[in-house]
């Protein structure tokens, strides 16, 4: 087991604080440290100090939405990888997401092992390969 | 002051502005009236022409009034001063000239019309310049040799075309003794109309022009009013569609009132049951890592629980507004709501390129029941029913929708062509929740099913001999 120190982030952005939670309690079962924001705009204003390692979004957020804080993050030129978890589990949502470069998509209600196996995947820089997930 | 009118009036004035003659035989007129007058006695004509200066006088206008034989200007004045209460008023104003008429007319020698007309253009400009209204003059034609006759009979034209649009009123005087047939039909066809002293009254005699120009303009008038009648006519017909439209809209919400219900259930009660499954997920994972973190295990569970009550009560506000939607129950022609919601489906019908077939028994007894809610029941059967055809391509998607009756009341199924029900879920179907669509909630059967025992009836369903199933709620006849 790894010091805390060492612990690799994963943030999670979700305006529905009792899920965000959930999420939370999900990656750190992995041995991941997590950190919750219920919007874009305070993921942000974190991320300047501090960037995860991974990042588990929301598309529909209130303010600034997923996919807008998606090209913000791309824009910034930053290269968290993302794992989408949305409720708006239709093909526009996903080929959306994808092309703005999430590496994973998954529909609302998740399945917790295919989450855990996102996140690790998108953690690792030697297989960046999108993933998606059919619906549960 | 008293008898003095329209001492304030400001020179604007409407060119349509209705005019008092002073004679009760020609009413009122409008500005830019010329009309002629043939008089038989020298009394007939000072009686007239003073009622139509005081006419003038107190409706502060400004008179010019040309005298010729048989009046005399002194027999003007005393006329005047005797007939118009305030005269001397008018006087000192000098609201009233009187001129001689050859003086008027034969100015420089002869008769010139283009002049005759400049002067009376003048005294309208002075009339307003000085606050009157408008001008009211009278000539007379006493001087008038027959030789000047054709060229006064063309001013007299001129004249009628000089006041129209303007504000002045001219009278002209004729002594019906000097007038033959000629004269007479000339001096009528240049003047709008005429009165003449006939068996001692007043009579207004008519051109044909003018006749013809008030049949138009009863005509006109006439055909305007009819226009106006038809327009409004179809003003409240359209405001009647309006209303009907209106109503319908109405109708329409409150029957679809049950899909929105199942939409927002859906989004309400998602968020607790994914925070509840992950949470429940993530505490087994905590409590399976080789140093478990207890404390964030109970924090789990504490969330689990809240979340657990959160959808409970979601469903129990749910369960009220249901209850409390206040039935209103009627006789309810059952087949007329088939009709109505398949006329509310129609468009979504054609969108999924379903069929649809009706079987309605005829004559069928009205049921007893609350129509809105009857309406919300068929509608969600025809869109189970287009849901399961969905994926449907080997044969052509139809829906069969029959009513039947029997002793005890009518029923109505809904028949597709669709994928059919797992025999294994077959008790399930009506239970809240329980769904095999994608985005299904399980709230439309479970909803429809309460409405129709509610009703005093049953909702069952039974799979077809080669695809699809049949839904079909009864409901007892009404007493």
């Amino acid at each position: 087991m790894s010091t805390v120190e060492e612990r690799r982030v994963v943030a999670i952005v979700d305006d529905e604080k009792p899920v965000c939670r959930a999420i939370g309690r999900l990656v750190m079962s992995a041995g991941f440290k997590s950190e919750i924001f219920s919007s874009a705009e305070e993921f942000l204003r974190s991320c300047r100090e501090r960037r995860p390692d991974c990042l588990i979004l929301d598309l529909s957020l209130p303010g600034m939405s997923g996919l807008e804080l998606q090209q913000q993050l791309a824009a910034d030129c930053c290269r968290t990888p993302i794992v989408v978890v949305s409720a708006h589990n239709d093909p526009v949502s996903r080929s959306q997401a994808l092309q703005g470069g999430a590496v994973a998509f998954l529909g609302k209600p998740f399945d917790d092992e295919a989450l855990l196996e996102a996140v690790h995947s998108a953690m690792k820089p030697e297989n960046p390969k999108q993933v998606s997930t059919p619906a549960f | 002051m008293e008898g003095i009118h329209n001492m304030t009036t400001t020179p604007t004035t409407s060119i349509n502005e209705m005019r008092r003659s002073g004679i009760d035989v020609v009413g009122d007129r409008p500005w830019g009236t010329h009309f002629c007058n043939f008089y038989e006695s020298r009394k007939d004509l000072l009686d007239m022409l003073v009622l139509y200066f005081k006419a003038g006088l107190e409706d502060n206008e400004f008179c010019v009034w040309v005298v010729s034989e048989p009046l005399s200007e002194q027999e003007v004045w005393d006329g005047l001063r005797e007939a118009v209460p305030e005269f001397d008023h008018y006087l000192s104003k000098r609201s009233i000239e009187v001129f001689d008429g050859r003086a008027w007319y034969l100015k420089g020698g002869a008769f010139d019309s283009r002049r005759v007309l400049t002067a009376w253009d003048q005294k309208i400009e002075q009339a307003l310049d000085r606050g009157y209204a408008g001008l009211r003059a009278s000539g007379n034609t006493a001087w008038l040799h027959k030789n000047d006759w054709s060229a006064f009979s063309e001013y007299e034209g001129l004249i009628s075309g000089s006041v129209a649009g303007k504000p002045a009123v001219v009278l002209c005087t004729y002594a019906l003794g000097s007038c033959g047939a000629n004269e007479v039909l000339d001096v009528v066809s240049t003047h709008q109309f005429a009165t003449a002293m006939r068996h001692g009254t007043w009579e207004l005699v008519e051109t044909p022009e003018l006749k013809q120009a008030k049949a138009e303009i009863k005509k006109m008038n006439d055909e305007l009013e009819s226009r106006v009648l038809q327009r409004t006519k179809e003003l409240e017909a359209a405001n009647q569609k309006l209303n009907q439209a209106q109503a319908e809209l109405a109708h329409i919400n409150r029957v679809m009132t049950m899909g929105e219900l199942t939409a927002s259930i859906a989004h309400e009660i998602n968020q607790p049951l994914a925070a509840i499954v992950g949470n429940a997920k993530a505490g087994v994972r905590l409590l399976v890592c080789p140093s478990p973190d207890l404390e964030e295990v109970q924090y789990a569970l504490t969330d689990i629980a809240e979340q657990g009550d959160r959808a409970a009560e979601i469903i129990a506000r749910i369960s009220a507004q249901i209850k409390n939607a206040k039935a209103e129950k009627t006789a309810v022609d059952i087949n007329e709501s088939v009709r109505e919601v398949l006329a509310l489906a129609h468009r979504e019908l054609e969108k999924h390129q379903v069929s649809v077939r009706t079987e309605l028994a005829p004559a069928l007894a009205p049921v007893i029941g609350d129509r809105i809610q009857l309406q919300q029941v068929i509608l969600n059967l025809i869109m189970n029913g287009v849901e399961a055809m969905e994926s449907v391509t080997s044969h052509p998607k139809t829906l069969v929708i029959a009513s039947q009756s029997d002793q005890s009341g009518a029923s109505v199924s809904v028949q597709d062509s669709g994928i059919g029900i797992d025999p294994g879920n077959g008790k399930r179907i009506f239970e809240a929740f329980f769904t095999t669509k994608p985005q299904g909630m399980g709230m439309g059967l479970a909803i429809s099913r309460s409405i129709v025992e509610e009703h005093g009836g049953q909702l069952m369903f039974s799979p077809n001999a080669d695809q699809g199933s049949t839904f079909r709620f009864s409901l007892p006849f009404a007493a």
